[in-house]
């Protein structure tokens, strides 16, 4: 069952695989996706080629049985030359040299092979032994395949770390992650051979297939990255609700600063209609811009003399530093309002306030959600406010 | 929603995606490429906008389009000023002379900050003041789809192909154009 569905995950992280080589055939060196199709294919073919179908299909007698061996391990080998190769490309650009890596993995496909025949391994029911006099190479073998197959997959993974490490935060660093985790499976995959040589040495013969830890951290290898490569292909749709979600919290979090200013001054609202038929991402756009356009509206009546007893009201009332710009903006607004219903015009030359330098909406809708905390509970904007309650009442 | 209320989206959907915007956005490159396919001068003018005038102004001369926008406000604002003016000019809005009464207080208003210019040159004057009027209301409309546009292209506007760099930020361009996120559904 476990068999099953590793093997399962690996169908659908080539799937993941074939559609990512689909979508970048346009937009991608012609080498970097033959790299990128050599280590789908050699990894593909290496977990294939141990299978408990493929070994009903071409059997286990001599020498199939042990060829298969072999040919399992040179495929693996390829995989991993070809994801170092893979992740050189994209670190250094198309067409720079990246010629250790396939020299050593060259050298190293020559070296296993001379080694396998050498120690004249043979399969004996599940299990492969090495011939008479050849346990030494066997063992030699096996710590080749083991020293190879860790210094390619840190590799990968430290070059993959680096680009994951400085990645600006969102799917792209997720995915890149998530392709270091598939390394790190991967290395983990790898090491689990160390028992196996320690078996070989004191036994003479080894598990030909690969054990139940073994497939599972295959599996796992190839689908983290499967998963990671393809990301941006689901991520967005999967992220998409809670990206709605956090959107639709921060207009309703500047909701009452917005209302208030609607109130004062009617004409900053566009009407589109009802709903929010440009949906929660243009919604909020229109208010962070409605609530701007009201701040402008109101300049005739913000006091220029405010800001700086707002600032020393707030450090007395111990405001977090972190919130004093934002308590005395959102004071000045809460002034400007009260001024403009008693009629009483400042004409300062210039609206004091924050004026963010990044055209860049979350940050000012972040901004504006500070603003508006600051607007709703800050005891120095409140005061403000009530005196503007008051005034009204006594007007009623 | 009402038809008059569709038909003002649907117009506005269509003029925004006929709309080639630079990628990454830059408003004085924008508005070069617009001037250059209207075969008309663009002028814009950051002001400091008086106290009781419109917070964005489009003027027109027989020579040229004049863009006058607030200083005194959030780059985003301005930003979003400034496609409203060019919503005016995409959408063909003509306002009125400047001699008509309706637009009296965007005329003074143009006078303030353009003293130079003889109000016997102007042709049209749309003061950026409120969405009552059906052509404010449009412009404001097609510079919110347009900032949104903009929005989505900047984010995957950071990061191109480039095989020339072999540094950090060449090779991130690189991981992003083959691993990064597609462009989003548009509003």
């Amino acid at each position: 069952m476990t068999e099953t569905i590793a093997y399962f995950c690996c169908v659908v992280a080539f799937a993941g695989f074939g559609y990512k080589l689909i979508q970048a055939r346009h937009t991608q060196p012609r080498r970097r996706m033959w790299l990128l199709s050599g280590f789908g294919m050699c990894i593909a073919g290496g977990i294939m080629l141990l299978t408990p179908a493929m070994e009903n299909a071409v059997g286990v007698e001599e020498p199939i049985g042990s060829l298969l061996n072999l040919a399992a391990d040179l495929l693996k080998i390829g995989a991993m030359a070809f994801a170092v190769a893979f992740a050189h490309s994209l670190k250094l650009g198309e067409g720079k040299r990246i010629g250790w890596h396939a020299l050593l993995s060259w050298t190293v496909v020559a070296a296993e092979i001379a080694l396998f025949f050498l120690s004249g391994s043979y399969r004996v029911g599940e299990h492969t032994a090495a011939g008479p006099g050849g346990l030494g190479w066997f063992v030699a073998y096996n710590v080749l395949f083991l020293v190879y197959g860790l210094i390619s997959l840190l590799t990968f993974s430290i070059v993959f770390a680096r680009f994951a490490r400085h990645a600006d935060p969102g799917p792209l660093r997720v995915g890149l992650w998530l392709l270091v985790g598939g390394g790190v499976s991967a290395l983990g995959w790898t090491f689990w051979d160390v028992d196996d040589i320690y078996i070989l040495a004191t036994t003479g013969a080894v598990d030909a297939g690969e054990d139940t830890l073994s497939a599972i951290l295959a599996a796992l290898s190839v689908g983290l990255a499967g998963a990671g490569a393809t990301l941006s292909v689901w991520g967005p749709a999967m992220a998409t609700p809670f990206r709605l979600i956090g959107l639709y919290r921060t207009y309703r979090r500047i909701e009452p600063l917005w209302a208030a200013l609607r109130e004062a001054v009617p004409g900053i609202a566009l009407d589109p209609g009802p709903g929010m038929p440009g949906g929660v991402e243009f919604a909020l756009y229109r208010r962070v811009i409605e609530i701007r356009d009201g701040h402008l509206a109101l300049r005739p009546y913000f006091d220029p003399d405010l800001p700086p007893v707002a600032e020393a009201e707030a450090r007395k009332a111990r405001i977090p530093e972190a919130r004093v710009a934002a308590t005395v903006e959102a004071a000045t607004l809460a002034a400007a309002l009260v001024a403009s219903e008693a009629g009483r015009r400042y004409a300062p030359d210039d609206v004091p306030a924050t004026y963010l330098d990044e055209p860049d909406i979350a940050t000012e809708a972040a901004w504006l959600v500070e603003v508006t905390r600051a607007w709703r509970r800050s005891p120095v904007v409140v005061r403000v406010r009530n005196s503007r309650d008051l005034s009204r009442n006594s007007r009623d | 929603m009402d038809r008059r209320r569709k038909e003002l989206w649907r117009r506005c959907r269509s003029l925004a995606d006929g709309v080639a915007l630079p990628d990454p956005f830059d408003a004085g490159s924008f508005i070069a490429e617009l001037a250059a396919g209207r075969g008309r001068p663009i002028e814009l003018m950051q002001v400091s906008v008086p106290a009781s005038g419109p917070c964005g102004l489009l003027m027109s001369t027989e020579r040229a389009d004049y863009i006058l926008y607030p200083a005194n406000t959030t780059a985003l604002h301005r930003r979003h000023i400034l496609l409203h003016e060019v919503g005016h000019l995409l959408c063909g809005h003509v306002g009125a002379d400047g001699g008509a009464d309706g637009i009296a207080l965007d005329a003074a208003a143009g006078k303030t900050l353009m003293p130079n210019l003889s109000p016997e040159l102007v042709r049209r004057v749309l003061g950026r003041t409120s969405y009552s009027a059906v052509e404010e209301q449009e412009a404001e409309l097609l510079a919110s789809l347009l900032a949104q546009r903009v929005a989505r292209t900047s984010v995957r506007g950071t990061a191109r192909h480039d095989e020339g760099g072999s540094d950090l930020a060449g090779g991130l361009a690189r991981v992003d154009d083959l691993f990064g996120s597609r462009k989003r559904r548009l509003p």
